[in-house]
Order: structure tokens, then C-alpha cells, then sequence
């Protein structure tokens, strides 16, 4: 299992680049990050919806209601243009840790 | 059975129990909710357990609600915590009312920023007066010696000491660290340097050490040796630049009458707030063959002597130790001694008369405190007012307070947001204010005669000082009618009642007006008194005549050369009579060594000296009461003395004519008595003086036709040439030496005069705007006695009632406080009005009849108004 706090602090940018595939709802959000991850992200809906709505005041997704075809209410949430900045900018910053935690974890071949 | 729907809206309802979660929120989680159900129940989940574990991972509403809030709150804010939630809204009120009403706001802004502006000047004035004498290095250490004499049972005091006194300091007191004794302010002196001269530049005359005692700051030459030959001379900056341009001053000579002095050393300028001003500086020793200053006498106290003290020496004890030290050299000396520290010298040397070192501008302490006094007065009317018109406006603002309330305004809030509106107000009345000093600054300036620069302002712990000024402005103004309007209760406000200010209320906003009336009447009946006072001493009859008389250093008009300029004077219609004599206008100083006929032993009396010619009498018109004056027919009687009639109470003598006198070491008769007349300034009793015959005249006066001078100096200017071709002309007018004396008196009473309008000014703005008020809130009241048949004039006698009533009650209040004020101002003159009662019903008539025009007005307009508008008023 991942930590709470390390949780907290991707749920950011993963949100972001699920939505970068085009817009999704809820639900499908949350499958899709639990199909992903092989259960590791275990996302609980309590602490999605209110993330969504938070990135939405931010001006980062936008949101719209829809009727399926059953006659069930959908709320389809899609990348706003800032949307797709901040998501550049957070890879960015998630690639530059990786890179220094690989390298740290990788037996030293080029000191010498 | 398990019914979905019937779980789903039990749910819901369990959702919707908590206020943070919104509709939107509720319908989304519930299309979730349907999903999460559908995909278990697929799974092979019983419907049951299903739904369950559904709701169970949506999680509890007081979670879901918790991270709805958290995001809510920090996406719509970002602000501080200590930002009220509402400050938008109060802004946006507080301008909306602004705009609404702006008579009152412009009111309470002028008032404030007028009254800021006020105590900014003030303060400006204040500072630089206390900032006297403190630029010396050793200022904290440096003393003046006063002299204290005591002829006769009475107390004077001289800023001239013995010409011994420093020498036997220096010799016999390791306490003293170095003594120098100083004259200047003597006129008539003539610097020349080939063709050109420097009339105009001040000189001192000094001990070597002079330099040693202050400091000052050489800017070329050596401070130890400078004065090492006395016929040296040492210049200020200003003087040296005009004297020599760029070239090297040191060694250079110049001509102080006929005597050649070098050039040893260039100093800083001294900075108008020191009261010892000069441009330059000659060693005092040669004073003993320029102009007879005795420099080795416990008698002679023609210079004042300035003492360093070593540092933790005791003045205070130190000063009781030589009081007495003049009679111990000098037997019967009326003589005692104490010291003045140098940081006292500029305010507090009233009743101290200061001839060997006069300078401009004295100051005084009790002007410091008044203004100050008068600084806070013109502040605490401008609150008042403030705090007057925001109770006043109080109830219009009664129903906003009731809605607040209701919808959970506590009372803490409404504090705020009130305080947050008089922070505005005084935040622009500031601003305001700074904007007025600059527009002032060059006006007070002149005004008060020095050189005041707003940047002052702006340095860190000024600026700190102004915005704490604004601060207790804003706390102390806002303070009443933030918990005034916070109190008012919900349910009478929105009942349409007017809110219980009480009479608790209303009486408060009298106390407001009444206690403004107080400060305005003081400050008009201190003004008025100065005036008076001031009028009085430059009318009242001085005992001589001062009008058309020009006065002249007699360089030409010496000798044979006088009778033969005299010749010519009083050929010409125009000259009423021409005479060798002191203007009088000059005082010199007395000399305790005189003795008489029939004094008691051990008695001495300081005496003070005006030497004559032929013609004084008829120059200035001064009363013989008895015997006679020097005339030409009596050509013996110039060995003779005449005394005026203090000299003859002080002596004791009640027929003066034909009782021997001992003056300067001359023995003669007192052969006439002339009338007591004021020869200096109304502020010192007049002095005790012996009329001599002068032989060595240095001064000549020519009194002419009223009206004529003016026209005549050119005439003047040609005589002067002719017999005196190689001095520059030079003349004093009499009138004008006289009303100079007065100046400094002059430039305070100005400023006294305008800082009290700005007050008046404020205080009638305020009841102007309380005025409007009070006739707004009566309009109804005010129409229907219009339709029961009550006139305009009895309306408007009806509003003025009320208000006259107030501005009496504060006069009456006033009284004693002015009449304090007013003492203490007057008692700086020997001679002064009488503070009468007339003066009290001026001020109180003039406080009327201002009221009464502000609130007229404003009355008549209500009482002209339609009454069938009034009544339709609201």
C-alpha cells in the first residue's frame, strides 16, 4: 500500500493526466486509477469528489452535466487550457524526482 | 425485501443532514453510489451487502461534509485570518454612504485633515524650538551665568555677568573645564575689507577660548591658536565666501574700524537654532580700547559668560556654590550669580534681560506648552466632530445594524466594521493633511520666521509619529460611535422605532459640542487678549515722542562737523530739531558702583546710564518734572546729573534737584528730575536712569514735520555724503525700532491668530453639520407646526434655542480657563490691560453670532421649506 500523505500528493497530477485522455466522470475516474495502478491507488470516493471540486474553483477542469442513455445523470469533468499547463508542470516535477531517485537506487557504474 | 430506492433516499437524507454538502454534491455522489451498487451487485454481491459496501466506501456525511468545506472555504478566500470575511462588504458600504451623504462626509474629512494638518505644523514648530542650543558638541555640559540684582529689594536679572567672573572660575574651580565671556549684538560696527564693507554681518567679540568652550567647527586655521594675537579674526563660512570668493582667507586682512585684523580661521555657520549667532568672531580683549568695556570689574557686567562643566559635575550644586561669589569680592554688591544651562537659554530665559547677546526670535517655553495645548485642542475638536455626525447619523444607520444583527452580526463585527470606517476617513484625512502642511509650510514659514522642511517629516521615527498620530486620531474618534451603533438593539431598530441612543446619547453629543464651544472660547479669548495686549503697548503712551525721528551712527557728524551739519538741518523747514543723542530705542546696561547723597551703608543700586546732549528735551518731548536740563546757557551743568523718577524713588529722595550724585567716578549736583519713560519694551519695568552729558556722542537724531520722512531720506543720504563720504549710510528709524521690539510677540500672536480660525472653522463645521441633522431629523416636526401657524421666525427661534443655549453653558465653562491662559500670557509684561469682563462678552457675543449664522441656515431652510413636502419626507 502507498502512504496517506504520498497519496494526497499525486492525487494532483494523476487526476490531471487521466483527464488529458478526454472527459470522464466519477466513477470512471476511479476505476480507471484502480485498474491502473493494480489496486495499489486505492482512491476512496470520499476524497475524490471533493478534489474534483477543488481543481474545478482552480480553473484547472471544467465540468458538465449529461443524460446517459439509461436516463442516469452524469457529470463529465475534462482539462481546462491552464489544466493542461499545470499538468506539464507537475510531470516535470514528478520525471526530476524520479530521475534523482533512480539514479540514487542504481548501482554506481559511472564514478569511475 | 431490500428496496434500492427506499435505501437511496434514506441515504440522501443522511447526505443532505449535513449543510456543507450542496444539492449538486449529493447527486453526483448518488450517480456514484448507483454505479459502485450495479458493478457489486454484477459481481455476485447480494443486493444487500451491495449497498452497503457502496455507502460504506462514499464514506459518513460528516467526512464527505468536512472535505467539502475544507476545499469551499480555501478556494473562495485566500485571505489572512484577521481580514473579516465581510470587508468587501463594509468597504463598499462605508463608500456607499460616503456617496450618499456626502456633506458630512466631506465635513468629517475637512475637519480631520484640517485639524491633522494643524498639529502637524505645530509639531514641526514644536520640535525645532526644543532643538535650540543641542548642535555644540558639549551642549549638555555648557552653562550661561545669570546675574541676579537685587538694588533696592527688587530682582532683575542679566544675561551679563562680571568681566571677572570667568577668569576666577577657570582659576579657583577644577570643576570648570573652560570659560569664555562673549558680547555681541552692538550696532554700529563696520567690517571693511579695501573698498567694500560688511554692515550687515553680525559680530561677537570673544575670549580665546570661546572656540574651546562650544566647539565649533573649523573648517581652516587651528581652533587652540586662532586667537593666540589679538588682532586676529575669525570668520564664519558664509562670511569668508563673500569676503574672499574661492581664494584662501588664512592670513588675509581686514579692517574692524581702523584697526587691522588677520584672517586666522574659517568655522561652520552657526545653524539658526542656536541663540548665539554671529558671522564673525574678534578676540574680546580689544572691546577695553574700542569701546570701553572694562574688562577687570565685579561691577561692569557687559558680557555674558559661558562656562563647560567637566561631565558629572553637579550645575545644580555648582550653582549654589557661586552664587554668592560676587560679593565676596565686591562688599555690598547687589550682585548674586546662578546658571543657566545652555539647553535652557532659548525657552526659558523670560524675564531675563539679555542685552550683551541679543539675538532673534527668543523663544519661551509657555509658547511651546500653548501650542501644544493648542495642537491638541484643534485635534480633539476635529474628533469630536467626527464622533458628533457619525452618532448623530447614527439612526439612519440603525436598520443596516438591525439586519447585520439578524443575520448573525455579532457585536464585535459591527465594532469592527464601524472602527474600520473611521480608520478610512482618518486614512484619507492623512493624506489630506500631509498635502495641506505642503501647501502651508512656505505660508508658516514666513509666518513664523523659520525654516521648517516637510522631508522632516519623513524621516523613519517621524513617520512612525504621524501614523501614530493618525492611529489614536482614528481609535480615539471612532471609539463612541463603534460601540454607540454596536448597541443598538435588533428589535427596536427594525420596529421602525428610532434606536434608544437614550438620553444617555444625546446628552453625550452635548458634552461634545459644549466642550468644543469651551476650547474655541478659550483659544478666542487668549487671542483677543494678545491682541489687545499687543495693541496697547504699541499705542500706549511710551512718555517720548517716537514718530519722525531718524536716527544716525554719528561717523560724520562728529565735532566742529555737527554744529555745521546741525546748521544745516535746521535750515530746512522740514526739521523739527536735530541733537546728539542715543536713540532710545538702545538700552545700555547698568552699573551698581554709583553712589549718592544720603545712602544708606551697605546699600548699592544698579543705575542705568543715557548719555546726552543739548536738544534731547525737545528731540523726544520728554516731561521735566523739575529742576532743568542741560542747556547751553548753563555751559557748568555738563559735569551734572539729571535722574528720571524711579532713579529718584530708588535713591530715596524726595527733592532729587541739588542732592550730589557719584557716576562712573564723577562726582556732580542732580540739577533736574525728568519723567519715568518706557526706553525698552513694555515686557521689562522701566529702569531706574541717570541722564549724563555725553562727550563722546555716537549717535545723532533729527526729528522732522509728521508725515515727512519717508520723503526726505534721499536728502538725508546727500548730507550724510558730504560729511561723511567714506562711511556707508546707515539710519534707523525710530517708529520702526520701536515696533520691532514687539516682533517676536507679533509672529506668535500671528500664528496664535490663524491656528485659532482653523479652530473656530472646524468647530463651525461640525455644528453646521450637526445643525443640518438636527433640522433633517425635525422635519416632520417642523412641517406640521408650519401648518398649526407657527412663523419662519419662530421655527428658526426654536432651532437657534437649543444651540445658543449649549454655546452659553461652554463660555460660562470657559472662563476660568481662559482667564488662566490669558494671565499667564500677560504676566510676560511688566505693563498690561486689564483682563475685564468686556473681553469675556466679546468672545461670548462673537461665539454667538458664529453659532447662530451656522445654524440659521440651516434652520431657515427647513422653516422655508413647503410643509407638505416635509410631511411627505420619508
Amino acid at each position: 500500500m502507498i502512504s496517506k500523505a504520498l497519496v494526497a500528493a499525486s492525487t494532483k497530477p494523476v487526476l490531471l493526466s487521466v483527464l488529458s485522455n478526454g472527459e470522464m466522470y466519477g466513477y470512471q475516474i476511479i476505476q480507471r486509477v484502480i485498474d491502473l495502478s493494480g489496486g495499489v491507488l486505492d482512491w476512496s470516493e470520499g476524497m475524490l469528489y471533493p478534489v474534483l471540486h477543488r481543481l474545478e474553483k482552480e480553473g484547472l477542469i471544467r465540468s458538465r452535466w449529461e443524460m446517459s442513455e439509461q436516463g442516469r445523470r452524469r457529470k463529465y469533468y475534462s482539462l481546462t487550457v491552464s489544466g493542461r499547463h499545470e499538468l506539464e508542470q507537475e510531470r516535470a516535477q514528478w520525471l526530476k524526482v524520479h530521475s534523482v531517485l533512480s539514479r540514487l537506487w542504481t548501482p554506481a557504474l559511472t564514478n569511475d | 425485501m431490500f428496496d434500492l430506492e427506499r435505501e437511496i433516499r434514506t441515504w440522501k437524507k443522511t447526505m443532505h443532514g449535513n449543510e456543507s454538502l450542496e444539492d449538486g454534491y449529493v447527486a453526483e455522489l448518488e450517480e456514484h453510489l448507483r454505479d459502485r451498487y450495479d458493478a457489486l451487485v454484477e459481481g455476485g454481491a447480494a443486493p444487500a451487502d451491495a449497498f452497503a459496501e457502496a455507502a460504506r466506501r462514499i464514506g459518513s456525511p460528516a467526512q464527505l461534509g468536512e472535505e467539502y468545506y475544507k476545499t469551499d472555504t480555501r478556494a473562495l478566500t485566500g485571505r489572512p485570518p484577521w481580514q473579516s470575511p465581510l470587508f468587501r462588504n463594509y468597504l463598499m458600504v462605508a463608500l456607499r454612504k460616503f456617496r450618499q451623504q456626502k456633506l458630512y462626509a466631506i465635513i468629517n474629512i475637512a475637519g480631520l485633515a484640517v485639524g491633522l494638518a494643524c498639529c502637524l505644523l505645530i509639531l514641526l514648530w514644536v520640535k525645532d524650538e526644543l532643538s535650540y542650543d543641542r548642535y555644540y558638541p558639549h551642549a549638555d555640559h555648557i552653562y550661561r551665568a545669570i546675574t541676579t540684582d537685587h538694588t533696592g529689594g527688587g530682582e532683575r536679572k542679566f544675561a551679563g555677568s562680571p568681566s571677572l567672573l570667568a577668569g576666577y572660575l577657570l582659576d579657583n574651580y577644577p570643576e570648570v573645564e573652560a570659560v569664555t565671556r562673549i558680547q555681541a549684538g552692538w550696532p554700529g560696527w563696520n567690517l571693511h575689507l579695501g573698498d567694500r564693507r560688511f554692515t550687515e554681518a553680525r559680530l561677537a567679540a570673544a575670549d580665546p577660548s570661546f572656540f574651546e568652550v562650544f566647539g565649533h567647527r573649523f573648517l581652516a586655521g587651528n581652533r587652540e591658536h586662532a586667537f593666540d594675537d589679538r588682532y586676529s579674526i575669525v570668520l564664519t563660512e558664509s562670511l569668508a565666501r563673500k569676503c574672499f570668493a574661492d581664494e584662501d582667507p588664512l592670513g588675509r586682512t581686514i579692517k574692524m574700524s581702523d584697526t587691522d585684523l588677520t584672517v586666522t580661521g574659517v568655522v561652520a555657520d552657526v545653524p539658526a537654532n542656536s541663540h548665539i549667532q554671529f558671522d564673525y568672531v574678534f578676540p574680546a580683549v580689544n572691546m577695553a580700547d574700542w569701546r570701553e568695556s572694562d574688562m577687570e570689574s565685579w561691577s561692569y557686567i557687559q558680557f555674558a559668560t559661558y562656562l563647560r562643566l567637566k561631565p558629572g559635575v553637579d550645575a545644580e550644586a555648582f550653582s549654589a556654590r557661586i552664587k554668592d561669589l560676587v560679593r565676596r569680592h565686591a562688599a555690598d554688591s547687589p550682585y548674586t550669580l546662578e546658571l543657566q544651562a545652555l539647553a535652557d537659554v532659548h525657552l526659558q530665559s523670560t524675564g531675563i534681560e539679555s542685552w550683551p547677546m541679543e539675538y532673534p526670535h527668543a523663544g519661551n517655553m509657555i509658547y511651546v506648552v500653548l501650542f501644544n495645548a493648542i495642537a491638541l485642542c484643534i485635534l480633539a475638536l476635529a474628533c469630536i466632530n467626527y464622533m458628533n455626525l457619525a452618532t448623530a447619523r447614527a439612526v439612519t444607520r440603525a436598520r443596516e445594524v438591525g439586519i447585520r444583527k439578524t443575520v448573525g452580526a455579532g457585536r464585535w463585527d459591527l465594532v469592527k466594521q464601524f472602527y474600520g470606517e473611521s480608520f478610512l476617513i482618518t486614512g484619507v484625512a492623512m493624506l489630506a493633511a500631509v498635502g495641506l502642511v505642503l501647501l502651508a509650510l512656505p505660508v508658516f514659514n514666513r509666518l513664523s520666521g523659520k525654516e521648517l522642511d516637510i522631508l522632516y517629516l519623513l524621516r523613519p521615527w517621524n513617520l512612525l509619529g504621524l501614523l501614530g498620530l493618525g492611529l489614536v486620531t482614528a481609535l480615539v474618534s471612532g471609539l463612541y460611535p463603534a460601540v454607540l451603533l454596536a448597541s443598538f438593539r435588533t428589535t427596536t431598530v427594525l420596529q421602525q422605532q428610532s434606536p434608544r441612543t437614550g438620553g444617555g446619547g444625546k446628552a453625550f453629543r452635548k458634552l461634545l459640542v459644549i466642550s468644543q464651544f469651551v476650547f474655541t472660547s478659550v483659544l478666542l479669548v487668549v487671542t483677543l487678549t494678545i491682541y489687545l495686549q499687543l495693541r496697547f503697548v504699541q499705542t500706549a503712551d511710551k512718555g517720548y515722542h517716537s514718530e519722525d525721528i531718524i536716527a544716525f551712527a554719528s561717523y560724520g557728524f562728529l565735532g566742529e562737523n555737527w554744529d555745521a551739519a546741525r546748521q544745516e538741518f535746521l535750515a530746512d523747514p522740514r526739521v523739527i530739531t536735530a541733537a546728539q543723542s542715543f536713540p532710545l530705542t538702545y538700552r545700555a546696561q547698568g552699573r551698581d558702583d554709583a553712589r549718592w547723597e544720603g545712602q544708606p551703608a551697605n546699600q548699592k543700586a544698579t543705575l542705568f546710564p543715557m548719555g546726552v546732549r543739548w536738544d534731547f528735551l525737545e528731540l523726544w518731548d520728554i516731561e521735566l518734572v523739575g529742576g532743568r536740563f542741560f542747556t547751553r546757557d548753563h555751559p557748568a551743568d555738563i559735569d551734572n546729573y539729571l535722574v528720571n523718577e524711579s532713579a529718584a524713588r530708588l535713591l530715596g529722595w524726595q527733592e532729587p534737584v541739588g542732592k550730589w550724585l557719584e557716576w562712573n567716578g564723577h562726582r556732580g549736583t542732580v540739577i533736574g528730575v525728568l519723567k519715568d519713560v518706557h526706553l525698552g519694551s513694555f515686557h521689562h519695568p522701566i529702569q531706574p536712569v541717570v541722564y549724563n552729558f555725553s562727550r563722546r556722542p555716537f549717535f545723532a537724531c533729527v526729528r522732522v514735520q509728521p508725515g515727512r520722512l519717508e520723503g526726505m531720506i534721499p536728502w538725508f543720504h546727500q548730507m550724510w555724503d558730504r560729511f561723511a563720504p567714506d562711511e556707508p549710510f546707515q539710519y534707523s528709524i525710530i517708529s520702526m525700532k520701536v515696533a520691532e521690539e514687539y516682533d517676536p510677540d507679533w509672529k506668535i500672536a500671528e500664528m496664535i491668530f490663524y491656528f485659532t480660525g482653523l479652530a473656530v472653522l472646524i468647530a463651525c463645521l461640525g455644528l453646521f453639520g450637526l445643525a443640518a441633522f438636527t433640522v433633517e431629523r425635525r422635519t416632520k416636526e417642523i412641517g406640521i407646526r408650519k401648518i398649526m401657524g407657527a412663523g419662519v421666525g419662530r421655527i428658526v427661534g426654536m432651532v437657534c434655542r437649543e444651540f445658543s443655549l449649549w454655546i452659553i453653558l461652554a463660555n460660562l465653562l470657559a472662563i476660568p480657563l481662559a482667564w488662566l491662559a490669558a494671565r499667564e500670557w500677560l504676566d510676560r509684561f511688566a505693563y498690561r490691560i486689564d483682563l475685564g469682563w468686556e473681553i469675556f462678552a466679546v468672545v461670548l457675543a462673537a461665539a454667538l453670532g458664529l453659532a447662530l449664522l451656522t445654524v440659521t441656515g440651516q434652520a431657515l431652510r427647513a422653516a422655508r421649506a413647503n410643509p407638505v413636502d416635509a410631511l411627505r419626507y420619508e
